[in-house]
């Protein structure tokens, strides 16, 4: 009878352990940065990529490409095009 | 005795059925929760029709371009059966093969494009991007100060040498010596100005950027799962229900043109495009990147992309670089052309020139 009570204590005291560990990890979970839940933070998500965007395009400067680039760019496209296909 | 050790055997059989039934209905519970988020994750909410919802079979597909053609048709059966069930319309998904002799190629004449967003919008209602919550756009319009580009005539006989902090060597000062030379700066560039803006601003003037199609794609390398690729035609294409949304071609990318779902795109039913095409505009899912493919659905069938149709004042043009005779080889040989980070040696297929 004792030993069956111990069992049924150490069992409650098990449940009690995972219950705790269960709660922690949800807890946790909020804290820590995960997957976009909320249309909040989804749309915060979007608008920082769309801003990345705009940084890689900004303070860039082009330059015209002069006849010869021209030519040695085409000739790449082409080459590497040409490429794929074999 | 013996009655007591009977009784204690049942009492134990009894605390270890109690621990199975509890371990069970918590193993129950536990898998119908993972079932029911993953449901309301990847199932549009206002359908009940069990033939909208991503079956297994699509979950467990292959990648698109190594199944065989049957596969391939079970495939699009399935999708054009969900996307019909879920938008209330006949939605078709094409499979239509890249031309053969065609490398595909853009020019935008920064001189002629007003900044209207007409480009921006046709392609949204064309590809079938998420309206609101989040909005997903493919191209994004720049607004850069005139002062940025190049020379200016009125300023050219202004200026004369200087001496500096380093010594007497003859450095300009004044006139066009903090202008950019012979070039376009994108310095103080924004892309959020409201569409109730009058354009065009004279003060301004306006780049729209996207997908540059390049011919060395550095996101196409970085997908691990080679979910995004190159076509025969050398636009750079993803196959949606392969991608596993790792977001590494975000961040290879060096002109951040990709777009990743962070939530279930949100498309109505009356403005979903229903003519779609399978590695193009057919509506995406949460966790997956999306991007311009020179709307291959169009192209694909000897059309014109959707933004070029839309412009106004015939900023763009697009054709076939393998064709001398194109209107993108002629801007090629007879304007200034212009192409983004072409120090990164990726090659876009994606050219600006001033008219």
């Amino acid at each position: 009878m004792k030993k069956a009570e111990n069992s049924k204590r150490s069992f409650l005291k098990k449940m009690a352990a995972a219950v705790g560990f269960v709660t922690a990890a949800g807890y946790l979970r909020n804290l820590l940065p995960t997957r976009a839940e909320s249309i909040q933070a989804i749309n915060e998500n979007c608008v920082r990529d769309e801003n990345k965007q705009k940084q890689a395009w900004l303070q860039k400067q082009w330059e015209p490409m002069t006849d010869s680039d021209k030519k040695q760019m085409l000739d790449e496209i082409i080459k590497s095009h040409d490429n794929y296909r074999a | 005795m013996s009655d007591d050790k009977t009784g204690t055997k049942n009492i134990k059989d009894d605390v270890n059925t109690s621990r199975r039934n509890f371990l069970k209905n918590v193993g129950v519970a536990g898998a119908a929760a993972v079932v029911s988020d993953n449901a309301s994750a990847n199932v549009p909410e206002e359908t009940t029709n069990p033939d909208a919802d991503i079956t297994a079979d699509e979950w467990l597909q292959g990648h698109f371009s190594l199944m065989s053609d049957k596969e391939k048709q079970e495939a699009i059966g399935r999708l054009e059966k969900r996307y019909s069930a879920k938008y209330k319309k006949k939605t078709t998904v094409a499979n239509t093969p890249a031309p053969e002799g065609v490398l595909f190629g853009y020019a935008l004449d920064i001189s002629k494009c007003i900044g209207c967003r007409r480009c921006v919008h046709a392609c949204v209602k064309e590809n079938n991007q998420s309206r609101e919550n989040p909005v997903v756009q493919w191209i994004q319009v720049l607004k850069i100060p005139k002062g940025n580009l190049a020379f200016k005539k009125d300023k050219l006989y202004d200026g004369y040498p200087s001496s500096s902090a380093m010594g007497d060597y003859g450095i300009q000062v004044g006139g066009n010596a903090y202008e950019p030379v012979g070039g376009l700066s994108t310095e103080h560039a924004d892309s959020y100005y409201s569409d109730d803006e009058k354009v065009p601003d004279k003060n301004f003037f306006y780049v729209p950027v996207q997908c540059q199609q390049c011919e060395k794609p550095p996101c196409v390398k970085a997908c691990p799962v080679r979910a995004t690729f190159r076509d025969p035609n050398g636009v750079v294409v993803i196959d949606y229900n392969w991608c596993i949304g790792c977001r590494m071609c975000q961040l290879a990318c060096p002109y951040q043109a990709r777009r990743f779902n962070w939530g279930e795109p949100k498309l109505s039913a009356e403005e979903m495009n229903p003519k779609t095409h399978y590695f193009g505009n057919r509506p995406r899912m949460r966790g997956v990147m999306e991007k311009c493919t020179f709307c291959l659905q169009r192209t694909r069938e000897g059309r014109n992309p959707a933004c070029l149709e839309a412009c106004p004042v015939g900023a763009r043009k697009f054709g076939n670089l393998l064709d001398p005779d194109s209107e993108v080889r002629k801007v090629l040989a007879t304007k200034k052309v212009f192409r983004l980070k072409d120090e990164m040696s990726t090659y876009p297929k994606f050219f600006y020139y001033i008219g």
